[in-house]
């Protein structure tokens, strides 16, 4: 791992732009394309807000985000201790939305899965959600020896 | 940051979404937008995105929520948008097979 950065904050929906907005600044370090570094704000302010609304769900809480990087690839990872998703396969299906109380589109997870190279999810019921945001730097090469 | 302004022509109304459009930004423009669109006599709506700079799905979210409205209303809703990463979110969540997109190179061939 070449650099590494943590930050945590208050699950407040006027944090999301701040995390993206320090995501994208982790990420300009490196030789990546406007277009990448917009993947990545946008992936990441998915993420947090699912931290928010679903993990917290209103509740007062922190949201953990951690980056780093080295030559192949640059990783994101945001974490909850709310109230975790109880069928991850569910959640992750397009238009699928626990709150359409909300007028939530249900397109998160499609979304980071389209702007990001790879994306894992892991929770666990009443412990949390930690999903994690991979994108390879130079192409199909580096994914394929990953 | 978001901020919202509308303009009201004939029956259509035209709302310009200038800033970043996401979860914290999308109860203040979907109540701004809903005012507007119960005002007497609107048969168009167009929202204009030429001036966001950033929208995720909550974005996504607002614009079903404003076009179910509309067409419960038997109103049209449109949308302007060129630049290049607000329409590429549209386009994920197919909203071009639901509403007409215009602007960019996309735009200019469907009008």
């Amino acid at each position: 791992m070449d650099n590494w950065m943590k930050l945590v904050f208050d699950a407040r929906s006027r944090n999301e732009a701040f995390a993206r907005l320090c995501a994208a600044g982790f990420a300009s370090q490196l030789d990546l394309t406007i277009t990448d570094i917009n993947d990545i704000k946008t992936a990441v302010s998915e993420a947090v807000t699912n931290a928010i609304i679903h993990g917290y769900q209103g509740q007062s809480g922190q949201v953990v985000l951690e980056g780093s990087y080295d030559r192949r690839r640059i990783v994101f990872r945001i974490q909850d201790s709310g109230v975790g998703i109880p069928d991850i396969d569910q959640a992750r299906q397009p238009l699928f939305t626990s709150r359409p109380d909300l007028e939530r589109s249900g397109m998160g997870f499609t979304v980071m899965e389209t702007f990001m190279d790879a994306v894992e999810v892991r929770s666990i019921a009443g412990q949390g959600t930690t999903v994690t945001l991979t994108k390879y730097l130079q192409g199909q090469e580096n994914r394929n020896a990953s | 940051m978001c901020t919202l302004s509308c303009s009201r022509k004939d029956s259509t109304l035209r709302v310009k979404v200038r800033g970043e459009l996401d979860d914290h930004a999308a109860s203040m423009v979907r109540r701004a937008i809903d005012a507007q669109i119960r005002t007497e006599g609107v048969r168009r709506v167009v929202l204009d995105l030429n001036e966001l700079t950033f929208m995720d799905s909550a974005g996504i979210g607002v614009i079903l929520g404003r076009y179910k409205e509309l067409v419960k209303r038997g109103a049209v809703l449109e949308i302007d948008a060129a630049g290049e990463g607000i329409r590429r979110i549209l386009r994920l969540a197919g909203i071009h097979r639901l509403v007409r997109i215009r602007g960019g190179a996309e735009g200019k061939k469907e009008a």
